[in-house]
């Protein structure tokens, strides 16, 4: 094999390479508008359940770190909604402990409640004995436990 | 920028310590990369002794180790690496790579249920939660996965004075900047002139910068594929640090340490096997920490050999996944299969490195042989992360096998 055949091959090989490995993503962000985009990405994570960022927003707001807060989405299925919300308003209620209102096989869990200083309704309205609401909004209701 | 500068300032003397020879850019690279870990070392050790976290007390400790690290130094020249000016296509993609980096708080889910919930409830609690990483309402955080990359948001938490989620993607470039550093240097021993060590980085570049901000992959493609590199070229003990780091950035992280520790036996350096213990005594307190608070592993939970012998029975499942999701860049792969067959002459130079990311890969194949969930689930969400983590590694020594076919003529 001759040096200009062993350097077209090695060059056609390279060039595969290097536009394999392209991406041409990071070269848009320069014409891109970063506040729309930003404003997309912030909703992004929580595209399921409009309005929960804000409503987890309102709900860490009104409580304190340490507070257990239990969690009542409207999904009653672990695997169809009810992870998804669960594990975001972890997230966003970050130094609060969540607890779930239903395990991983939809059985619920009612005695969470009991060790919940705090409920949190979103899209639900609900009244409780012990707990009292504190915080209401078109997303959800914010319960404390009475003394 | 506190949290970089305090980097920098661990960082310079550790990586001009692990490795003395080393030319500018390189030693710039390690030293970045080294400088955030010895950061995240720093949260994690007070954190085991009780001591709650301030930026004060982090800033005090991260001095003393310079200042120890610099008193053990001996003034060495630096070798400079020449420029050229078509390195500032590496340097526009990296800046548009910050732009995307940084458009706001991390959307990932991972970012979400593990890696940024687990840097956000630390930075509460004023170190590592272990009584949340043990609560089993937050399986799903992924309570064994190895800490450095929160204890890392930690840092700079503690730096800018609170959590907030859009300064966090500022790390990504950051670890992509330092492992491209490392690759220019590399290159430029391997290729012989600053033109082509430019075109080949600007090349492989995208391949250090992670499109997942927020999780595992940028530190673990960071340090992973700069400790193979370093291994690969013998400057061990970085490597060793390096890899290391990747341990504890990862899961996948201990599986490449093992690969690499397989891949110098493969390639009978048995010298070097030893000089890779700075790397298990970097990830030793995590996996010690793992044992006694029984953070278990859900891979691994249940009947695990029921369940390989019933995929290795019926491998379609498996078969039909890798078939049906995107398995990363094909184009990349045609290039990297067809730089391995022509440089095959001289691959015997490269058994140490395709040999590591052989057995990784083996080490990937296992784990969807072995894991609980749903395995068509599982590899339309993960394969494509997993594919990318050595693709920097291959795609550099793909160049070097394509440089030396075409440059070396036939005895």
């Amino acid at each position: 094999m001759s040096r200009n055949t062993r350097l077209v091959l090695a060059s056609a090989a390279f060039v595969c390479i290097a536009i394999g490995a392209f991406q041409p993503f990071y070269w848009r962000m320069f014409a891109m508008d970063r506040g729309a985009a930003r404003m997309a990405l912030t909703e992004l994570p929580y595209r399921r359940l409009p309005g929960l960022l804000r409503f987890m927003t309102g709900v860490r707001a009104r409580t304190r770190d340490g507070e257990r807060i239990a969690v009542f989405l409207p999904a009653r299925k672990w695997d169809e909604g009810y992870q998804y919300g669960f594990t975001r308003s972890t997230y966003l209620l970050n130094g609060r402990r969540t607890v779930p209102m239903i395990d991983e096989s939809d059985r619920p869990l009612p005695q969470n409640l009991v060790q919940a200083d705090v409920v949190v309704c979103f899209r639900l309205d609900a009244r409780l004995p012990h707990f009292r609401t504190v915080w209401r909004s078109a997303d959800g209701v914010l319960l404390r436990r009475t003394p | 920028m506190m949290a970089f500068a305090l980097a920098l300032m661990v960082g310079i003397p550790a990586a001009r310590l692990a490795d003395r020879d080393a030319p500018l850019l390189r030693f710039l690279g390690e030293a970045m990369l080294l400088g955030v870990a010895i950061c995240a070392a720093v949260l994690f050790a007070m954190s085991s002794l009780g001591v709650t976290w301030s930026f004060t007390r982090v800033s005090v400790a991260a001095l003393l180790i310079a200042i120890a690290l610099t008193l053990a130094l001996r003034p060495r020249q630096v070798r400079f690496e020449e420029l050229h000016w078509f390195d500032l296509l590496t340097v526009a993609t990296l800046a548009g790579y910050a732009l995307f980096a940084t458009i706001g708080a991390p959307p990932e889910i991972d970012f979400i249920a593990s890696w940024g919930l687990k840097g956000a409830t630390f930075a509460h609690h004023g170190g590592i939660d272990w009584s949340f990483l043990q609560n089993p309402w937050y399986r799903w955080d992924h309570p064994d996965y190895p800490p450095l990359l929160p204890l890392v948001f930690d840092a700079m938490t503690l730096a800018s004075g609170g959590w907030k989620p859009e300064t966090l993607g500022w790390l990504y470039p950051w670890f992509a900047a330092g492992l491209i550093l490392i690759i220019r240097s590399l290159f430029r021993e391997e290729l012989g002139s600053p033109l082509r060590a430019s075109l080949a980085t600007a090349a492989v570049a995208p391949l250090a910068m992670a499109p997942w901000i927020g999780i595992g992959e940028g530190p673990l493609i960071a340090y992973g594929t700069a400790g193979l590199l370093l291994a690969r070229r013998r400057v061990m003990t970085s490597a060793a640090l390096l890899l290391g780091c990747a341990a504890l950035s990862k899961n996948e992280g201990t599986a490449l340490l093992i690969a690499a520790m397989a891949g110098l036996i493969m390639v009978r350096r048995w010298r070097d096997v030893p000089r890779l213990w700075p790397a298990f005594a970097i990830a030793a307190p995590w996996y010690i920490a793992r044992t006694m608070f029984s953070l278990g592993t859900d891979i691994a939970s249940g009947p695990v050999l029921d369940r390989v012998v019933a995929r290795l029975r019926a491998p379609g499942e498996l078969l039909a996944a890798f078939a049906t999701y995107r398995t990363g860049l094909p184009l990349l792969w045609i290039g990297i299969a067809a730089a391995v067959i022509l440089g095959i002459r001289f691959a015997g130079d490269e058994i140490f490195a395709l040999g590591t990311m052989a057995v990784q890969y083996l080490f990937y194949f296992g784990a969807y042989f072995v894991t609980e969930k749903n395995v068509g689930w599982h590899v339309r969400w993960s394969w494509e992360r997993l594919a990318a983590q050595g693709m920097a590694t291959l795609a550099f020594v793909a160049v070097v096998l394509l440089y030396r076919f075409a440059t070396v003529p036939r005895q």
